[in-house]
Protein backbone atom coordinates (compact mmCIF):
# COMPACT_ATOMS: atom_id res chain seq x y z
CA UNK A 1 0.00 0.00 0.00
CA UNK A 2 1.01 3.38 -0.88
CA UNK A 3 2.73 5.75 1.85
CA UNK A 4 2.34 9.25 2.19
CA UNK A 5 5.61 11.54 3.07
CA UNK A 6 6.54 14.31 4.57
CA UNK A 7 10.29 15.19 3.74
CA UNK A 8 11.77 17.86 6.24
CA UNK A 9 15.30 19.80 5.38
CA UNK A 10 16.54 23.15 4.63
CA UNK A 11 17.82 22.13 1.20
CA UNK A 12 15.60 22.17 -1.47
CA UNK A 13 18.16 20.09 -3.56
CA UNK A 14 18.15 17.53 -0.83
CA UNK A 15 14.36 17.10 -0.62
CA UNK A 16 14.11 16.43 -4.01
CA UNK A 17 16.66 13.41 -4.27
CA UNK A 18 15.85 12.29 -0.95
CA UNK A 19 12.17 12.12 -3.10
CA UNK A 20 13.89 10.80 -6.16
CA UNK A 21 16.05 8.43 -3.76
CA UNK A 22 12.74 6.58 -2.06
CA UNK A 23 10.92 6.19 -5.48
CA UNK A 24 14.10 4.59 -6.86
CA UNK A 25 14.51 2.21 -4.03
CA UNK A 26 11.35 0.89 -5.13
CA UNK A 27 9.08 1.54 -2.11
CA UNK A 28 5.54 2.44 -2.74
CA UNK A 29 4.84 6.03 -2.36
CA UNK A 30 1.76 8.36 -2.25
CA UNK A 31 0.98 11.41 -1.57
CA UNK A 32 4.34 13.75 -0.61
CA UNK A 33 4.88 17.18 1.04
CA UNK A 34 7.65 18.94 1.81
CA UNK A 35 9.12 21.11 4.53
CA UNK A 36 11.73 23.48 4.81
CA UNK A 37 12.32 23.28 8.78
CA UNK A 38 10.83 22.13 12.20
CA UNK A 39 8.00 24.93 12.43
CA UNK A 40 7.12 24.39 8.77
CA UNK A 41 7.18 20.48 9.55
CA UNK A 42 4.35 21.06 12.62
CA UNK A 43 1.98 23.42 10.24
CA UNK A 44 2.07 20.64 7.89
CA UNK A 45 1.67 17.64 10.14
CA UNK A 46 -1.45 19.80 11.70
CA UNK A 47 -2.76 19.73 8.36
CA UNK A 48 -2.32 16.30 7.46
CA UNK A 49 -2.23 12.89 8.60
CA UNK A 50 1.62 11.41 7.16
CA UNK A 51 2.61 7.94 7.48
CA UNK A 52 6.33 8.73 7.45
CA UNK A 53 8.23 11.42 8.09
CA UNK A 54 12.36 12.26 6.87
CA UNK A 55 13.71 14.63 8.78
CA UNK A 56 17.31 16.02 8.81
CA UNK A 57 18.97 17.34 11.99
CA UNK A 58 20.71 20.86 11.34
CA UNK A 59 18.16 22.97 10.19
CA UNK A 60 17.32 26.61 10.59
CA UNK A 61 14.47 27.71 12.93
CA UNK A 62 13.75 24.29 14.41
CA UNK A 63 15.92 21.45 14.11
CA UNK A 64 15.27 17.83 13.79
CA UNK A 65 15.74 16.42 17.13
CA UNK A 66 13.18 19.39 18.89
CA UNK A 67 10.71 18.54 15.83
CA UNK A 68 11.00 14.69 17.00
CA UNK A 69 10.23 15.78 20.87
CA UNK A 70 7.06 18.57 19.59
CA UNK A 71 6.07 15.73 16.70
CA UNK A 72 5.64 12.91 19.48
CA UNK A 73 3.58 15.35 21.46
CA UNK A 74 1.25 15.73 18.68
CA UNK A 75 -1.65 13.22 18.78
CA UNK A 76 -2.01 13.71 14.71
CA UNK A 77 1.65 11.77 14.48
CA UNK A 78 0.90 8.75 16.70
CA UNK A 79 0.98 6.75 13.92
CA UNK A 80 3.55 8.55 11.71
CA UNK A 81 6.94 6.98 11.93
CA UNK A 82 10.23 9.45 11.91
CA UNK A 83 13.13 8.57 10.20
CA UNK A 84 15.91 10.58 10.21
CA UNK A 85 18.28 11.77 7.59
CA UNK A 86 21.55 13.69 8.26
CA UNK A 87 25.26 13.56 7.97
CA UNK A 88 25.46 13.53 11.72
CA UNK A 89 26.44 9.70 12.80
CA UNK A 90 27.34 10.20 16.33
CA UNK A 91 26.11 6.91 17.89
CA UNK A 92 25.36 9.25 21.07
CA UNK A 93 23.10 11.53 19.02
CA UNK A 94 21.14 8.51 17.15
CA UNK A 95 21.09 7.01 20.79
CA UNK A 96 18.83 9.93 21.81
CA UNK A 97 17.37 10.67 18.96
CA UNK A 98 15.79 7.21 18.82
CA UNK A 99 14.94 7.33 22.51
CA UNK A 100 12.82 10.58 21.93
CA UNK A 101 10.61 9.20 19.14
CA UNK A 102 12.63 8.59 16.07
CA UNK A 103 11.90 5.23 14.62
CA UNK A 104 14.94 4.96 12.18
CA UNK A 105 17.94 6.80 11.03
CA UNK A 106 19.70 6.86 7.23
CA UNK A 107 23.31 8.68 6.90
CA UNK A 108 24.47 10.63 3.84
CA UNK A 109 25.45 10.43 1.54
CA UNK A 110 22.86 7.37 0.44
CA UNK A 111 21.78 5.03 -1.61
CA UNK A 112 18.61 3.69 -3.10
CA UNK A 113 19.59 0.21 -1.53
CA UNK A 114 20.34 1.85 1.60
CA UNK A 115 16.54 3.44 1.81
CA UNK A 116 15.16 0.00 1.25
CA UNK A 117 16.95 -1.49 3.91
CA UNK A 118 15.78 1.01 6.33
CA UNK A 119 12.77 1.46 5.50
CA UNK A 120 11.20 -1.82 4.13
CA UNK A 121 10.90 -3.49 7.69
CA UNK A 122 8.86 -0.42 8.66
CA UNK A 123 6.91 0.10 5.59
CA UNK A 124 4.21 -2.73 5.56
CA UNK B 1 45.60 13.58 17.32
CA UNK B 2 45.46 12.55 12.91
CA UNK B 3 48.46 13.65 11.23
CA UNK B 4 48.08 15.75 8.11
CA UNK B 5 48.45 12.89 5.49
CA UNK B 6 45.87 10.72 7.26
CA UNK B 7 43.40 13.87 7.10
CA UNK B 8 44.27 14.06 3.67
CA UNK B 9 43.65 10.43 2.92
CA UNK B 10 40.60 10.36 5.50
CA UNK B 11 39.47 13.69 3.81
CA UNK B 12 40.02 11.88 -0.25
CA UNK B 13 37.90 8.66 1.11
CA UNK B 14 35.19 10.81 2.01
CA UNK B 15 35.09 13.00 -1.28
CA UNK B 16 35.35 9.84 -3.17
CA UNK B 17 32.10 8.48 -1.16
CA UNK B 18 29.73 11.60 -1.57
CA UNK B 19 30.54 11.45 -5.34
CA UNK B 20 30.18 8.00 -6.37
CA UNK B 21 27.07 7.64 -4.01
CA UNK B 22 25.20 10.45 -4.66
CA UNK B 23 26.71 12.19 -7.81
CA UNK B 24 27.63 9.82 -9.72
CA UNK B 25 30.80 11.10 -11.04
CA UNK B 26 34.33 9.28 -10.76
CA UNK B 27 37.30 11.36 -9.21
CA UNK B 28 41.04 11.36 -9.01
CA UNK B 29 43.11 13.38 -7.71
CA UNK B 30 44.90 15.51 -10.04
CA UNK B 31 48.86 16.67 -10.95
CA UNK B 32 47.69 20.22 -11.76
CA UNK B 33 50.35 22.73 -9.47
CA UNK B 34 48.73 25.65 -11.13
CA UNK B 35 45.04 27.28 -10.28
CA UNK B 36 43.01 25.50 -11.76
CA UNK B 37 39.82 27.45 -12.01
CA UNK B 38 39.03 29.79 -14.74
CA UNK B 39 36.11 31.88 -14.29
CA UNK B 40 32.76 32.23 -12.62
CA UNK B 41 33.04 29.31 -9.99
CA UNK B 42 30.57 28.15 -6.83
CA UNK B 43 32.24 27.61 -3.47
CA UNK B 44 30.31 25.58 -0.54
CA UNK B 45 31.47 26.20 2.65
CA UNK B 46 31.01 24.52 5.96
CA UNK B 47 32.69 25.12 9.69
CA UNK B 48 33.05 23.25 12.68
CA UNK B 49 33.89 23.23 16.20
CA UNK B 50 34.61 21.61 19.04
CA UNK B 51 37.74 19.56 20.24
CA UNK B 52 39.14 21.31 16.75
CA UNK B 53 37.85 23.98 14.52
CA UNK B 54 37.90 24.22 10.87
CA UNK B 55 36.24 24.84 7.99
CA UNK B 56 35.82 22.83 5.23
CA UNK B 57 35.17 24.26 1.14
CA UNK B 58 34.38 22.48 -1.75
CA UNK B 59 34.93 24.94 -5.09
CA UNK B 60 34.44 24.54 -8.56
CA UNK B 61 33.62 26.64 -11.91
CA UNK B 62 30.04 27.35 -13.16
CA UNK B 63 29.61 24.79 -15.45
CA UNK B 64 30.74 21.91 -13.29
CA UNK B 65 28.61 22.80 -10.58
CA UNK B 66 25.40 22.71 -12.91
CA UNK B 67 26.81 19.02 -13.88
CA UNK B 68 26.89 18.39 -9.83
CA UNK B 69 23.32 19.66 -9.50
CA UNK B 70 22.18 17.75 -12.61
CA UNK B 71 22.98 14.63 -11.20
CA UNK B 72 21.80 14.82 -8.18
CA UNK B 73 18.29 15.29 -8.96
CA UNK B 74 18.87 13.27 -11.85
CA UNK B 75 17.85 15.51 -15.16
CA UNK B 76 19.81 16.46 -17.75
CA UNK B 77 23.18 18.26 -17.33
CA UNK B 78 22.88 21.69 -19.41
CA UNK B 79 23.53 25.10 -18.78
CA UNK B 80 20.04 26.42 -17.67
CA UNK B 81 20.64 24.64 -14.27
CA UNK B 82 18.99 27.92 -11.46
CA UNK B 83 21.87 29.50 -9.44
CA UNK B 84 19.58 28.22 -6.39
CA UNK B 85 20.02 24.90 -7.01
CA UNK B 86 23.68 24.94 -8.07
CA UNK B 87 23.62 26.68 -4.62
CA UNK B 88 21.91 24.15 -2.75
CA UNK B 89 23.61 21.25 -4.54
CA UNK B 90 27.21 23.02 -3.11
CA UNK B 91 26.17 23.44 -0.11
CA UNK B 92 25.06 19.72 0.19
CA UNK B 93 27.93 18.64 -0.81
CA UNK B 94 30.30 20.53 1.43
CA UNK B 95 27.91 19.16 4.10
CA UNK B 96 28.04 15.43 3.39
CA UNK B 97 31.85 15.28 2.59
CA UNK B 98 32.16 17.05 6.10
CA UNK B 99 29.63 14.39 7.63
CA UNK B 100 31.50 11.73 6.50
CA UNK B 101 35.07 13.03 6.98
CA UNK B 102 33.73 13.55 10.81
CA UNK B 103 32.63 9.72 10.90
CA UNK B 104 36.01 8.80 9.40
CA UNK B 105 38.26 11.32 12.00
CA UNK B 106 36.11 11.95 14.88
CA UNK B 107 38.04 9.14 16.88
CA UNK B 108 41.19 11.43 16.94
CA UNK B 109 39.60 14.67 16.14
CA UNK B 110 37.26 14.41 19.06
CA UNK B 111 33.63 15.55 19.29
CA UNK B 112 33.31 18.15 16.63
CA UNK B 113 29.65 20.12 16.06
CA UNK B 114 29.11 21.37 12.58
CA UNK B 115 27.58 24.31 10.99
CA UNK B 116 24.80 24.67 8.55
CA UNK B 117 26.47 25.44 5.24
CA UNK B 118 26.74 28.54 3.01
CA UNK B 119 27.64 28.88 -0.12
CA UNK B 120 29.02 31.66 -2.20
CA UNK B 121 29.90 32.60 -5.97
CA UNK B 122 32.28 34.43 -7.58
CA UNK B 123 36.00 34.70 -9.23
CA UNK B 124 39.35 33.29 -7.58
CA UNK B 125 37.25 32.31 -4.47
CA UNK B 126 39.76 31.37 -1.68
CA UNK B 127 38.93 29.65 1.87
CA UNK B 128 41.23 30.78 4.49
CA UNK B 129 40.86 32.08 7.97
CA UNK B 130 43.18 33.75 10.77
CA UNK B 131 46.68 32.39 11.85
CA UNK B 132 47.62 29.48 13.10
CA UNK B 133 45.75 27.30 10.75
CA UNK B 134 47.00 23.78 9.46
CA UNK B 135 45.51 23.60 5.44
CA UNK B 136 45.41 20.52 3.30
CA UNK B 137 44.17 21.10 -0.25
CA UNK B 138 43.01 18.64 -2.62
CA UNK B 139 42.59 18.96 -6.25
CA UNK B 140 40.34 16.79 -7.89
CA UNK B 141 39.62 15.79 -11.53
CA UNK B 142 36.24 14.52 -12.06
CA UNK B 143 35.69 12.79 -14.88
CA UNK B 144 38.56 13.99 -17.06
CA UNK B 145 36.41 16.78 -17.35
CA UNK B 146 36.04 19.09 -14.56
CA UNK B 147 37.90 20.47 -11.63
CA UNK B 148 37.12 20.98 -8.10
CA UNK B 149 39.32 22.25 -5.47
CA UNK B 150 38.49 21.06 -1.80
CA UNK B 151 40.41 22.85 1.25
CA UNK B 152 40.22 22.16 5.07
CA UNK B 153 41.51 23.86 7.75
CA UNK B 154 41.67 23.29 10.97
CA UNK B 155 43.30 24.04 14.12
CA UNK B 156 43.32 22.40 17.40
CA UNK B 157 41.11 24.52 20.40
CA UNK B 158 42.34 22.98 23.53
CA UNK B 159 38.70 22.60 24.39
Amino acid sequence: MAKSLLIVDDSSTMRKIIMRTIRMSGLDVGATAEAGNGLEAIEKLKAERFDFMLCDINMPEMGGAELVQKARQMPECGNTRIIMVSTESSEQLIEGLLANGANGYITKPFTPEKFHEKLSPLWN
Amino acid sequence: MLSKTSIEESLLDSVKEVFETMIFMDIELSDENEHILEGPSFMGLITFSGDVEGCLGVCCTNPCAATISANMLGSEPDNHAGEQEMKDAMGEVANMVLGSFKARAEGELGKIQVSIPTVVCGRELNNDMVARTEKVLLKINLQGEYFAELTLLYRQTGK
